[in-house]
């Protein structure tokens, strides 16, 4: 039987692996045969998980993924430990609530800073020459909120809308490298339900919005799937899209 | 912060006229405290107040004296 | 003869109003009726601009919107000055194009403030209380870049797109305030900006070739930004409307 989703031999680093997502995803690589090398600011989880696997094909390391400062010295220092990769996920990045009159110049820093500045800057760093192999694929996790309003997710939704169109600018400008970028947006999560208590305990909508994802709540493996699809040579001509992943919930 | 400055910052927060609330005035009767104001609240008690509230709190204050409490 | 879009009397704050779709917008707003206040960082093409307008009861002020500390004082000057807002274009948009390699933190955080922060700050002020009239119309002004991507505009298109993206979020927070929200998605439009740009390469644009109704002028943006701004459009919020000549559907 063929495999058609073989990740052998592909070196992917995980930027946001202590994540319940990025375990996932990690878990998922790592039966596909990926070299996986995950990266988070809290080196702790990184251990535990390394730890769970305590294989020869997975490696961490840990630096301030949202320090702007820290990145382009800590991704030259992974390419010097493990050469140039073939995949970047970027599942980091952070949510929150807030209301308009709350939403000031220094939560939307934060919030731009976590789920997109950062994303940029390993992209632009993790790209550069030697650093990624040519039909690569850069994959990052984006949110259905990126195209759906909803009351106190200003914030949010415009980090998310941004990390989306700096996928396409991103994916027509490295279509010379042959390096692809994509991004998932991903509906309610699991693991979503826990991080977001104030969404969940408020009651904001909360129940007409777990209605309109049809198919219910989605297991982390399962956004796990769809980025090793999109890291695969399945979709070898799969650029500057964002796949929906959001249980119907965008019907 | 006196309990006057915080219900000025309350209704402030909430956009509510100036003067309306009193320590003893019932939030089910305010027409402004909805889920927005409820979000609101949160934010204010974190930022201004460092602490932080969860909705079974929430869910218990029945005057804006049980606010002023919790903001302490 | 029944004015379908009317602003007699109604006070227009139009961020950008010294060039191009700012400007354009700003001239036919007064034709129809507005007064309008004018916010730019250029003293000099402001007053350019306000000697482009009909009627009286305009005002402009002169403000870097990269400062963004300070747009909540200067908002209040405003409305002290020119009254409640009843509507509000914001066509400040830097333009930048940088490759990858080139777009530091610094460059893409110093563009987002410009093209998105402070269009949110903005919104923060004049929506609250005392500050605006019922019915209060917001316009923002996006980019098909947002949606459709393209070389090195990587940073511009990811500040346009979190500006749809926040206006879809701030439609259904402010409708209970009955203040509406939209963005209007402009393609290749015949501005300075764009001069500048065809200039850059050597004449040469191969998005017209998707723009099938050929290169946009200013005044078709303006044209859609009244109708949204407007009345007549009081059932409309949340949209991002292309005024693309085709582009996105081609």
């Amino acid at each position: 039987m063929i495999n058609t989703m073989d990740l052998t031999n592909k070196k992917i680093l995980v930027v946001g692996a202590s994540s319940e997502t990025g375990e996932a995803i990690v878990n998922q690589l790592l039966g596909l045969s990926a070299f996986v090398v995950m990266l988070d600011h809290v080196e702790e989880k990184l251990v535990n998980i390394a730890n769970k696997y305590n294989l020869n094909k997975l490696a961490f390391n840990c630096f301030n993924i949202y320090n702007n400062q820290e990145i382009e010295k800590g991704i030259k220092h992974l390419n010097t430990l493990y050469g140039p990769f073939d995949g970047l996920v970027f599942c980091g990045g952070k949510g929150g609530v807030r209301p308009l009159q709350l939403t000031k110049n220094s939560f939307i820093h934060d919030m731009m800073n976590d789920n997109l500045y950062s994303f940029v800057e390993i992209a632009r760093c993790i790209t550069k020459k030697g650093c990624f192999n040519n039909g690569g694929s850069i994959v990052a996790i984006s949110s259905v909120s990126s195209i759906k309003g909803l009351k106190s997710k200003i914030a949010y939704s415009a980090s998310k809308a941004a990390l989306d169109a700096s996928v396409r600018g991103m994916a027509s400008e490295l279509s010379d490298k042959k390096i692809r970028v994509n991004s998932i947006l991903k509906g309610w999560v699991t693991s979503d339900m826990k991080l977001d208590f104030i969404q969940d305990n408020m009651e904001l909508s909360k129940n007409e919005d777990f209605a309109k994802q049809i198919l219910g709540v989605i297991e982390p493996n399962e956004i796990a799937n769809t980025v090793c699809f999109l890291l695969s040579d399945l979709t070898k001509t799969i650029t500057g899209t964002a796949i929906l992943h959001d249980g119907g919930y965008s019907l | 912060m006196t309990n006057q400055e915080k219900i000025a910052l309350i209704e402030d927060s909430l956009e509510i006229d100036g003067g309306t609330l009193t320590e003893n005035t019932q939030l089910s009767e305010v027409a402004e405290y909805d889920s927005m104001a409820k979000l609101t609240l949160i934010v204010v008690c974190d930022e201004e107040f460092n602490k932080k509230l969860t909705g079974e709190q929430i869910r218990n204050f029945v005057t804006v004296k049980d606010i002023l409490d919790f903001m302490g | 003869m029944k004015h379908l879009i009317s602003f007699e009397d109604k006070v227009i704050l139009i961020t950008g109003a010294s060039a191009g779709i700012g400007q354009a917008t700003a001239i036919l707003l007064s034709n129809l009726g507005a007064k309008l206040i004018l916010l730019a960082t250029n003293e000099e093409k402001l007053i350019n601009t306000m000697e482009l307008l009909s009627g009286g009861g305009h005002h402009y002020f002169c403000y870097n919107l990269a400062n963004l500390e300070n747009i909540e004082s200067k908002i209040k000057e405003i409305i002290n000055i020119g009254g409640k807002i009843d509507g509000f274009v914001n066509c400040v948009g830097v333009r930048s194009r940088r490759p990858i390699s080139l777009l530091t933190p610094k460059e893409i955080r110093n563009l987002m403030d410009i093209n998105f922060g402070s269009f949110i700050e903005i919104v923060r002020c004049i929506t609250k209380k005392g500050n605006f009239n019922s019915g209060l119309s917001i316009v923002g002004v996006s980019s098909i870049a947002a949606q459709a991507g393209g070389v090195s505009v990587t940073a511009y298109a990811a500040s346009k797109a979190a500006v749809e993206s926040a206006v879809r979020c701030l439609s259904k927070e402010l409708a209970p305030k009955n203040i509406r929200l939209n963005t209007v998605v402009p393609a290749q439009i015949n501005t300075p900006e764009y001069a500048n740009l065809l200039n850059m390469n050597g004449g040469v644009d191969n998005v017209l070739n998707r723009q099938y109704l050929g290169l946009g002028e200013a005044v078709d943006v303006a044209n859609a930004i009244a109708f949204l701004l407007s009345p007549a459009s009081k059932f409309i919020t949340g949209i991002s409307l292309p005024v693309d000549g085709g582009y996105l559907s081609s």
